[in-house]
């Protein structure tokens, strides 16, 4: 595992995908980011379709997590929404496969935030969990589902989704069928509106499959999710960072390219710097969870806040370079920034992705 | 170790402050508490039940104007609140006004900077004590807010290749200008464009500034050449070409302008020619603390509508707020908070006291005596009198006596300063109360997220944080404040 994999032009899916991005998908991202309010007939699960994505096709190929965030990297570069689209379907699949779960239809939606604060006080000045939402019923055939779940990403798309909930005791998986959920308006955030969110309510909803999962489990899910989610974003960010050092390479002030004015060329310097050591951290937490390298959860849910503000700070500073101009949406660069604000506390924030890392440490280490 | 935690309340935070800077301020200015006290009751009831509504209207129509908004802010005579009391103003100063600046932008960075790109508008005018053009405008000014109806300015300076460069003496001289004023009889030609201009479709008044080309003068030496005029909305030739579609503040319009060949009378001058250096200098030393204090609204506000949720949002058997972690990121923002607003209320408290007192005098003399002469000004001899060379000239030499001495870069690096360190405060504090609410913090329903938005732009317009620490090394740094 290399550097390379994260670069667009490295493999042949990489490639297909760069340039179908930039061809069909790159027109389309003004008006995916106007949605729900604009979009009465792009979707963008339309968007994506000719692609035969994983999580979106049914004879789409298995992919490792670092294939999937190189792939989730390039969409990233021209619709970090997209990117983030792709990147919630494909790990859903990617756990379906892994727990043996089979569900009809694409896509299936992940819905892991909870109407109320995830995290919690165990009573021992320790962060748990706090899922309220739970199944009912000791049997499968009786077995229902109460929950209720806040900006679910692709809940109004998905044929069935997959819910973090307990039952008893246990934490797991319970697969509804979307029928069997009261999905409520598009809830629009801040950027990546290309995914579209909505809030989800399960009132006794027969259930299609549950799985028991660990807390490391859980815990694997949610960095899983926060990698290939931050993979859309520092596509989105690199890209960010070329528009950056070209502007800076046009643009003359007090006589001069503004790339020769001191303050200007470090803060292009630092965008490019945030961008290569959030690549590298992707690349080496996508890496180590799929070899499954031991504390790699544990490493990854640290790595997620250090990489989502990297990511951060590389987009605003982006429009920094570009003044007036960044900030208009005309040119792209403010909903870049966007994008990876919203990114970076999806599906948590670095603090509470530490803050859960920190109790998986202590478990292993009682 | 878990601490026993106190359990916060959302009310407390909502009414009360609880800066121990504002405190000090209203303690020993009445006036300022009560302009304070007026601010905030036309926030509560015109400005926060409608920006999130604003700003998703403006997102799909950008040239959308809130009237109905500018309406209230007439009845709370906010529109004149900086001009003086002879006049017809409110008399407030600047610290007054940014105290109320901080306050509206709580409620929406926008709408504060509808009101602050205005009183940016007014602020050349009233530096360059020209009682022809003041009479005029301000006299239109305020009748209008008597009636309701709100008469708004906006300075023009930004060019398409010319940003930076334009707010900077040094860079000016070897800016890419695109926009040049020729001399003809009875007044100037003005031709050229100018971008992201605040209020600048809206404005019955543009301050104007571009340099003055006779002979190709203008294009070699700008910055001696450098001039300011107010271009009313009806001029012949003045257009707008188009409303910018922006991340946030979208309340506050960017307007690109354009002069096609655009007439001014020599009598809409402000100032002598090629005497804007100064005047930009000087407004720029009054309104960067009020950027600042248009940061640190937002980032107050961020924190508000954070604290409010934390509050209210069960975590386990407590609440998000009793979190040790979350307790800890409120105190940093309430002390970022506190630091931005101490750097807002120096600056503009040094800007009234080292500049805008000298410049106008004691209020008290200057008024009747500007009120006596109205008769007299407003008659056909007067106006042409008021509106000649020889009294932009006599205004031109009384601004220069009155501030000999007065070093205005250390002026504008105090508020330059207060500009850039509240304007990365405010969006670090965006930031950080975003995370505090975790996933539910990118949703728009939280409130949050607009406030990133907004105060992002505070980093950028009034010139970059880049250029701003320029002008305050330069200014306050430099002229040996801390040798």
């Amino acid at each position: 595992m290399t550097l390379d994999t994260f670069d667009p032009t490295a493999g042949e899916l990489s490639q297909a995908i760069a340039s179908f991005a930039q061809t069909e998908l790159g027109p389309r991202v003004a008006a995916l980011d106007l949605f729900p309010s604009a979009m009465p007939t792009l979707t963008p699960m339309a968007a994506l379709g000719p692609l035969g994505l994983p999580g979106l096709a049914h004879d789409a190929p298995a992919l490792s997590l670092p294939e999937l965030a190189a792939i989730v990297w390039s969409l990233g570069r021209t619709c970090a929404g997209l990117g983030a689209y792709v990147a919630q379907a494909a790990i859903a699949q990617r756990w379906a496969q892994r727990l043996g779960v089979i569900i009809d239809g694409k896509p299936v939606a992940l819905a892991l935030q909870e109407a109320v604060e995830l995290l919690a006080d165990d009573g021992e000045g320790d962060v748990a969990l706090a899922v309220a939402a739970h199944v009912r019923g000791g049997l499968e055939s009786e077995a229902r589902l109460v929950a209720r779940k806040r900006a679910v990403p692709l809940a109004s798309e998905a044929s069935a989704v997959a819910i973090l909930a307990r039952r008893d005791s246990r934490l797991g998986l319970a697969w509804v069928s979307r029928d069997e959920l009261k999905v409520g308006a598009p809830v629009p955030l801040l950027g990546t509106r290309a995914m579209p969110c909505a809030d989800l309510e399960a009132r006794d909803a027969r259930l299609l499959a549950w799985s028991d999962l660990s807390n490391l489990e859980v815990s694997r899910l949610f960095a899983e999710l926060s990698i290939a989610l931050l993979a859309s974003a520092g596509g989105s960010a690199s890209a960010s960072a070329e528009a950056a050092s070209q502007y800076a390479q046009e643009r003359h002030q007090g006589g001069v390219l503004i790339e020769r004015h001191e303050p200007v060329a470090l803060l292009v310097a630092a965008i490019h710097a945030n961008v290569a050591c959030a690549r590298a951290v992707l690349v080496e937490s996508a890496s180590a969870l799929e070899r499954d390298v031991p504390g790699c959860v544990v490493d990854a849910l640290r790595a997620r806040g250090t990489a989502g503000r990297a990511i951060v700070r590389a987009t605003t500073d982006a429009v920094q370079v570009l003044g007036g101009y960044g900030y208009m949406r005309e040119l792209g660069l403010e909903k870049r920034m966007r994008d990876a604000v919203t990114l970076s506390l999806l599906p948590l924030d670095g603090t509470r992705a530490a803050l859960l890392a920190a109790r998986l440490e202590r478990e292993a280490n009682p | 170790m878990s601490p026993t935690l106190p359990t916060l309340h959302p009310c407390d935070v909502a009414l009360d402050p609880r800066s121990a800077v504002l405190a000090e301020v209203l303690r020993a200015d009445p006036r300022a508490a009560s302009l304070l006290a007026k601010a905030r009751e036309f926030r509560r009831r015109h400005v926060d039940p409608i920006a999130a509504e604003l700003d998703q209207r403006l997102l799909l129509d950008p040239r959308h104007h809130p009237d109905d908004l500018l309406r209230a802010a007439c009845e709370y005579r906010l529109l004149t609140l900086p001009l003086p009391t002879f006049l017809g103003g409110g008399g407030a100063t600047s610290l007054q006004c940014a105290l109320a600046m901080e306050e509206i932008a709580s409620g929406c960075g926008g709408i504060a900077n509808l009101i602050g790109a205005h009183y940016l508008g007014v602020m050349p005018l009233l530096l360059a004590v020209d009682l022809h053009l003041l009479e005029q405008v301000m006299g239109d000014m305020t009748a209008a807010e008597r009636r309701g109806e709100a008469v708004l300015c906006a300075a023009a300076i930004t060019e398409p290749d010319a940003g930076t460069d334009v707010e900077d003496e040094e860079l000016l001289r070897a800016a890419r200008l695109c926009t040049f004023a020729t001399p003809v009889n009875g007044g100037y030609r003005i031709t050229g464009r100018k971008v992201f201009i605040s209020n600048g479709s809206v404005a019955r008044y543009t301050t104007l500034i571009c340099a003055i080309d006779r002979h190709g003068e203008g294009r070699r030496t700008p910055a001696e050449n450098w001039t300011a005029f107010v271009v009313p909305a009806d001029a012949p030739g003045f257009s707008v070409v188009r409303v910018e579609n922006k991340m946030g503040q979208r309340a506050s319009h960017a307007a690109e302008l354009c002069f096609d060949d655009c007439f001014v009378p020599a009598s809409h001058r402000l100032g002598p020619e090629g005497g804007a250096i100064g005047l930009v200098e000087l407004t720029l030393a009054g309104s960067r603390g009020a950027v600042a204090a248009i940061a640190t609204g937002i980032a107050h506000g961020a924190y508000r509508a954070a604290l409010e949720l934390a509050c209210r949002q069960p975590a386990g058997r407590g609440l998000l707020s009793d979190r040790p972690w979350v307790q800890q990121a409120f105190a940093e923002m309430y002390a970022s908070i506190e630091l931005s607003r101490g750097g807002y209320i120096a600056s503009t408290r040094a800007f009234d006291e080292g500049v805008v007192s000298r410049l106008l005098g004691p209020q008290r003399l200057v008024g009747p005596v500007v009120r006596a002469s109205r008769p007299l000004r407003r008659t056909t001899l007067g106006r042409a009198i008021t509106g000649s060379d020889g009294a932009k000239t006599l205004g031109a030499g009384m601004l220069s006596q009155r501030l000999a001495g007065v070093d205005v870069g250390r002026y504008v690096g105090y508020s330059s300063a207060a500009k850039f360190a509240a304007s990365d405060i405010a969006v670090d504090v965006c930031l950080r109360a975003l995370e505090v609410l975790g996933p539910a913090g990118a949703e728009e329903r939280t409130r949050v997220e607009k406030c990133l938005r907004d105060a992002r732009l505070t980093q950028i317009y009034e010139g970059t944080n880049q250029l701003n620490r320029h002008a305050a090394f330069r200014g306050a740094v430099h002229n040996g404040e801390h040798a």
